[in-house]
């Protein structure tokens, strides 16, 4: 049997973590011009708060909705009272929210632990599906992977056809600008925070149904959801699908091929594309 | 901006490693008596063995109650007993930082640690540049640490092969596995490992089908687990904490029906004690390592795990880490009561004396030291089985006693390690 085509859809299924966890980076980072240190950390505390409830209710979906809401509250908390006054300053941005990060760290290795745990899910989502060419394929890995193209849809719908999508955009091009026509950029700017650390927080919870939640995995997140949203494009979501599909394919094929240089292949593929345009695959000049 | 935050930051930087200095120069205790004893410890607090610096606290904390203390400190023969803690995330880089910070900063007496493979060579080497402090290893096992020359460098606890001594014989003769596909991490630890295992199973006649060598921290196998050749009796798992739990209940989705050989940190009671549903996969791997299955009798071991228990964050049963941290420890402790809690004059001299000549009955067996200040110990094969109750535990297969340590070091191998 040929491996090749498993390989892929592997990679597309890995890709579809990291653009639930990188579509809410892209958003924050692309409308606030805002490196925020602490996706990480929503990230992870949305895994285990999911975890948390999927274990007590018995239910992977009530598991999800709290990974949501829960990482969704901890980023509005960090945006209103900890972030807001300096917003315009980036440097203090980045400082506030890697303090928040690694606070987050600790208090979380202290309350969860440094053991491995895996957010239940259903028995009846624990069965390989036959698919053509490929074979049996967890069946689990296709929902995931359709819950992601689903909310990367939705999402995308929201901010071309809305009237709030067109405020975000118009913020993403031109802050000030947006801010002197009347609208309140603050309350957007607080709802995006809040929406991209909510989507983190799924991840999170996503990421811990399919591999482990342990500590050092807001970290490597994080820096996942920022090779994706660099090669993809800052504020764009489609560019955070094309990017996040790449880190996830290359990254398995490397496993595969290479798999001592995995790791490399990666990072290989953000110095490539920032060679070749700086601005990502989907961004547009600054 | 930048220049206005490097002036006000300055004076602080120079404040705080002049503090750092002068409290160094005093606990090291330039010659004659010893009036407090500080010791380092290096544990994991981050990555796939995050869990490392509880195991390490727990192992302490069993080993300093039966003097009276806590995992914070206590007294040996008047002299009092600091504890410091430094956590790590399991690479070279880390460890690297953090002794230096116990050396250097802290000023310790004594590191006590690290956890992981790739640290224990990076502090083996900074130990041959610090002949004044004494190194007690934790749980590091590469071979070549105590061939690397560090006299003031002690193990307490076998090496990664010697761990697999038996192991391959008895999958090739008695389980009758012939091929065996091989997934283990990318560091000195697996190479070790899966090294003393193949240089066995090969010898005996069995073949490797192919290696796969992943990155630690790896969290996805459904393509290195779509490599399996078809034709393989079993496969052979180099990976530890969170890496083998993600790999078991992988393997479980996918559906993977051959047997595992495990390396030594693979079906430990960490990866077993998880809540993931791995049963399918695990029960029936065979594995080699200083861990004796539950039901090992001695009162020595009766007594540790029932003291382990206490700890907080204990695990149902003692996982490697605690156990290999618990005799090392232990052992430290043993020689500083040996010595009365005075080190000797230079370089700890007495205490360094009392660790080479020391030999007890730890709950895994008699430990004592070899001319490189590597343990001789016993070493055990267990095989994963569903208990009554339907958790997993270990049953052992057997017991080895007095196993001593080979001069082969390993690295990356394809195929059969040559």
């Amino acid at each position: 049997m040929d491996i090749w085509p498993l390989i892929l859809l592997n990679g597309l299924t890995l890709g579809a973590v990291y653009f639930v966890a990188s579509s809410g980076l892209t958003l924050i980072f692309g409308l606030m011009r805002v490196i925020t240190l602490a996706h990480g950390t929503s990230f992870l505390f949305g895994g285990y708060l999911g975890y948390v409830a999927a274990s007590v209710t018995g239910n992977w979906i009530v598991g999800l909705v709290a990974g949501l809401v829960a990482a969704g509250l901890l980023g509005l908390f960090t945006h209103q009272v900890l972030i807001r006054r300096f917003q315009d300053d980036d440097m203090r941005v980045a400082l506030i929210t890697l303090g928040v990060a690694v606070i987050g760290t600790d208090l979380m290795l202290a309350v969860f632990g440094g053991t491995a745990t895996q957010v239940p899910f259903p028995q009846e989502f624990q069965v390989a599906l036959q698919i053509p060419g490929i074979g049996d394929y967890p069946l689990i890995r296709l929902i995931i992977l359709a819950i992601a193209v689903v909310l990367g849809l939705a999402i995308y719908l929201v901010i071309a056809r809305t009237r709030f999508g067109s405020i975000v955009r118009a913020g993403v091009d031109d802050a000030p600008m947006t801010s002197a026509t009347g609208v309140n950029v603050r309350v957007v700017f607080a709802v995006i925070f809040a929406v991209g650390s909510a989507l983190a927080g799924l991840a999170g919870v996503i990421s811990g149904t399919l591999f482990p939640l342990l500590p050092g995995q807001d970290g490597s997140y994080l820096l996942f959801s920022l090779v994706v949203v660099i090669v993809g494009g800052m504020g764009s979501i489609p560019g955070a699908a094309i990017g996040s599909v790449l880190v996830g394919v290359v990254s398995q094929f490397a496993l595969v091929v290479a798999p001592t240089y995995a790791f490399v292949l990666t990072f290989a593929l953000m110095v490539i594309v920032l060679a070749v345009r700086p601005q990502g695959i989907m961004g547009r000049p600054a | 901006m930048k220049s206005l935050l490097k002036k006000r930051l300055l004076p602080v930087v120079a404040v705080a490693a002049a503090a750092g200095l002068a409290l160094s120069g005093c606990s090291a205790g330039g010659g004659g008596e010893t009036k407090e004893i500080k010791i380092g410890v290096l544990a994991t607090d981050k990555g796939n063995l995050a869990f490392g610096m509880d195991e390490a606290k727990a192992a302490i904390g069993v080993s300093m109650a039966a003097i009276g203390g806590t995992i914070d400190g206590g007294e040996i023969d008047g002299v009092p007993v600091t504890i410091v803690y430094e956590g790590t995330d399991g690479t070279s880089a880390s460890a690297q930082t953090a002794v230096k910070k116990l050396v250097e900063n802290d000023g310790v007496d004594i590191v006590f640690g690290p956890v992981s493979g790739d640290e224990g060579e990076t502090v083996v080497q900074y130990a041959l540049t610090t002949p004044e402090v004494t190194y007690v290893n934790g749980s590091a096992s590469p071979v070549g640490m105590t061939l690397a020359g560090a006299d003031n460098f002690f193990r307490f606890h076998g090496d990664s092969a010697m761990w697999m001594g038996g192991l391959g014989d008895y999958a090739y003769n008695d389980k009758g596995y012939k091929k065996i596909y091989a997934i283990a991490e990318d560091y000195s630890f697996p190479y070790d490992n899966a090294g003393g295992f193949f240089s066995e199973f090969c010898a005996a006649g069995g073949s490797v089908t192919g290696n796969s060598w992943v990155p630690v921290g790896t969290t996805d196998y459904s393509s290195i687990i779509a490599q399996i050749p078809a034709d393989t009796d079993a496969v052979y798992v180099g990976l530890g904490g969170a890496d083998a739990a993600s790999f078991l209940s992988q393997a479980v989705t996918a559906g993977v029906k051959k047997p595992l050989v495990g390396g030594t940190i693979a079906v430990d009671t960490t990866a077993l004690s998880g809540d993931a549903n791995i049963a399918d996969v695990a029960v029936g791997t065979i594995a080699g390592g200083p861990v004796p299955g539950p039901d090992y009798s001695s009162p020595e071991w009766q007594a540790f795990v029932a003291e382990y228990a206490k700890q907080p964050k204990a695990f149902p049963s003692p996982s490697i880490f605690s156990i290999l941290y618990y005799n090392s420890f232990n052992s430290l402790l043993l020689a500083l009561e040996e010595v009365k809690g005075q080190l000797g004059s230079p370089d700890q001299k007495d205490l360094r004396a009392a660790l080479t000549a020391l030999e007890w009955t730890s709950p895994t067996g008699v430990i004592k030291l070899d001319a490189n200040r590597q343990a001789i110990v016993d070493n055990f094969l267990i095989e994963v089985v569903q208990g009554a109750d339907g958790k997993l535990t270990t049953k052992q297969i057997s017991q080895t006693s007095g196993v001593k340590q080979g001069t082969k070091t390993y690295d990356r191998f394809e195929g059969c390690p040559n």
